[in-house]
């Protein structure tokens, strides 16, 4: 019975008498997706449970969530590159809502935080490495990055020789 | 069995433990996936996998509806929610109930009362349950700061939905409280989707032992005996045993005495553990939390009682009654368990994610080895880093250390590095072997005399 129309019918009803936004689950060829409130109609929606290709599922998720790295990264001149140390999810500031640790503009020191590199539920702090001013922010809030990935260009305060 | 067909709600080495229990008792299973899990070995031996969502668990596995729809949508009738993620989330247990699923755990409301280590330590106490000097929750940074000025430093800042050590962390000064609070606060809530702290004084020389509980709806508690998880580095468990075989007898039976009882004052049902503090020089002890669900090392327990854990959880949530009472239960030879975590020791345990280039377990007949790992298999930054718990027996605590140890040396995994080589080192030192260390004695006295590679 699993992603039978009787299954997908219990998740429907479940949807309705419930005060979930939105569901999105998958078994097999099937794809089951509802939203509260859609635009089209005002009661939970519909969606279209939908029997979808199996080519198609996996072209739509089998994406990684990796930030793309810009192809030609602009880096100024003379500017030192904070890159991740490991894979991780990018953080950009010490909690939901709060300031980001390091915008363009911004002035540090060399034991300034950057951002959090979260790895395997550890929260590691990475530090911007030289003094200076911030020049380029690469990475977005959230998302996962790859080992080497440039984060933050900070320009030295100093020319390093 | 009424249950026909389990959602297992987690990923890792338990999916695969709770899937292997499954296919054991002629039950279908199902396993809930992020799109980093999708070619797990739990998703591999499962019956099928439905998949709800992205890698980041706040997305997928931390979502009670995705879950529950999962359930529906994949024809199961009940949910296993194995340990961390939604495992000690009330609403889960709450949902399935009202979606007419069997939640694989106690309760909601001993979820609820027992998994809030703030309620926790209240209903303990009521109990008669020894309980150390705290607080209840705060919710700034200065409501901390004000609290630990009246329990005193060093003091332990604690996770409300905690357990397994996450979201904790010891602190010295108002200072470093200050500046520790909120990140200690999103490791909570980035683990178990809730950032709520407290604070617990600091016991400097300590022994960390737990009690096993299986109760049933019936009214029958038992307890299958203690567990000694005294190695740890920042509050994570590394090396477990059991029997605790620093107990003597007179305080084993306290011990486990206070566990039941607080199981009967929460009239538990289903598996749970009550984690306690242990004062040798003292003889004393004092209640650190109740984790309303499966532990990580429960092995050690199945392995000298002969019980097997999971697939009681699931009679249990079945309706039936207990087979055992507890004039069965007994404890036979010694067990230890090593985490070996996907972290490198030679660059202080930074995690290490990537891809198992080779894998191969050791086969005594007296080591079991708890994994989701194989050759090829990607090990995502997403998720913790226990990658195999390695488990051995022998008839009494030094055949298991002796046994432990040639298992650590042939046990090679390559492509990520492992916390294998501190686990030996933990194994083959005089302090472990003559059963005198403290929660301390890692990061105090092996640690820095301790030279990896």
């Amino acid at each position: 019975m699993h992603g039978s129309g009787d299954a997908i019918k219990r998740v429907v009803e479940a949807f309705e008498r419930s005060n979930w936004t939105e569901i999105d689950v998958r078994v097999g060829d099937i794809r089951v997706h509802l939203v509260a409130g859609g635009a089209a109609s005002a009661a939970p929606t519909e969606v279209p449970a939908t029997p979808v290709g199996s080519t198609a599922i996996s072209a739509a998720v089998g994406v990684p969530s990796i930030a793309p790295v810009p192809v030609a990264l602009e880096v100024p001149p003379g500017a030192h590159l904070v890159t991740a140390p490991s894979p991780g999810i990018l953080w950009r500031s010490p909690e939901p809502g709060a300031p980001p640790f390091a915008d363009v503009g911004d002035q540090l020191e060399s034991s300034t935080t950057v951002c959090i590199l979260e790895v395997m539920k550890l929260m590691s702090h990475i530090k911007a490495g030289v003094e200076g001013q911030v020049v380029a922010v690469y990475g977005e809030n959230g998302v996962a990055v790859e080992k080497g990935q440039p984060l933050f260009a900070i320009a030295p305060s100093r020319q390093m020789s | 069995m009424t249950i026909r067909r389990v959602l297992v709600a987690n990923r890792g080495e338990i999916a695969v433990r709770i899937v292997q229990a499954c296919r054991a008792g002629g039950i279908d299973v199902i396993v809930a996936v992020s799109d980093a899990d999708q070619d797990s070995l739990a998703a591999r031996l499962a019956n099928d996998v439905v998949r709800i969502g992205p890698a980041n668990p706040a997305l997928s596995y931390l979502r009670v509806e995705q879950v529950i729809a999962a359930a529906l949508l994949s024809g199961c009738d009940a949910v296993h929610p194995g340990y961390g993620f939604l495992s000690e989330r009330a609403e889960l247990a709450d949902a399935c109930v009202e979606h007419g699923l069997v939640f694989v755990g106690p309760p909601a409301d001993t979820i609820r009362r027992g998994g809030d280590k703030v309620e926790a330590r209240r209903v303990a106490h009521s109990a008669g349950v020894p309980t150390g000097s705290g607080s209840a929750s705060v919710g700034s940074v200065d409501a901390a700061v004000a609290v630990a000025a009246d329990v005193g430093y060093p003091i332990l800042l604690k996770a409300a939905a905690g357990g397994g050590g996450r979201g904790m962390v010891r602190v010295d000064t108002p200072d470093a409280l200050a500046s520790r609070f909120a990140t200690a606060s999103r490791e909570a809530e980035a683990a178990f989707g809730d950032g709520r702290m407290y604070l617990e004084r600091y016991v400097e020389r300590a022994r960390h032992v737990e009690v096993q509980l299986l109760g049933d709806h019936h009214g029958n508690i038992v307890h299958l005996g203690d567990r000694d998880c005294s190695t740890q580095r920042r509050f994570q468990k590394l090396v477990e045993e059991a029997p605790a075989a620093v107990l003597a007898d007179d305080l084993r039976r306290r011990i486990s005495d206070a566990a039941v009882a607080l199981g009967r004052r929460l009239d538990y049902r289903g598996a749970g553990t009550v984690e306690f503090l242990v004062d040798l020089e003292r003889d004393d002890f004092s209640f650190l939390e109740i984790n309303t669900r499966i532990q990580v090392e429960h092995p050690v327990t199945e392995m000298v009682t002969g019980i097997d854990i999971v697939r009681e959880q699931l009679r249990i949530a079945d309706g039936e009654p207990l087979g055992f009472d507890q004039g069965d239960v007994t404890i036979s030879g010694h067990a230890i368990e090593c985490r070996i975590n996907a972290e490198s020791v030679v660059d202080d345990f930074r995690p290490s994610p990537g891809t198992i280039t080779h894998w191969a377990p050791p086969t005594e007949a007296w080591v079991r080895v708890d994994s989701h790992g194989f050759v090829g298999y990607d090990v995502p930054p997403h998720y913790d880093s226990l990658v195999a718990k390695l488990i051995v027996t022998g008839a009494d605590r030094d055949e298991a250390i002796d046994r432990s140890l040639r298992a650590l040396d042939s046990f090679r995994i390559d492509g990520i590095a492992t916390t294998s080589p501190l686990q030996r080192a933990v194994l083959a030192h005089d302090d472990f072997r003559n059963d005198t260390i403290t929660t301390q004695w890692l990061e105090t006295t092996l640690l820095p005399s301790w030279s990896p590679g």
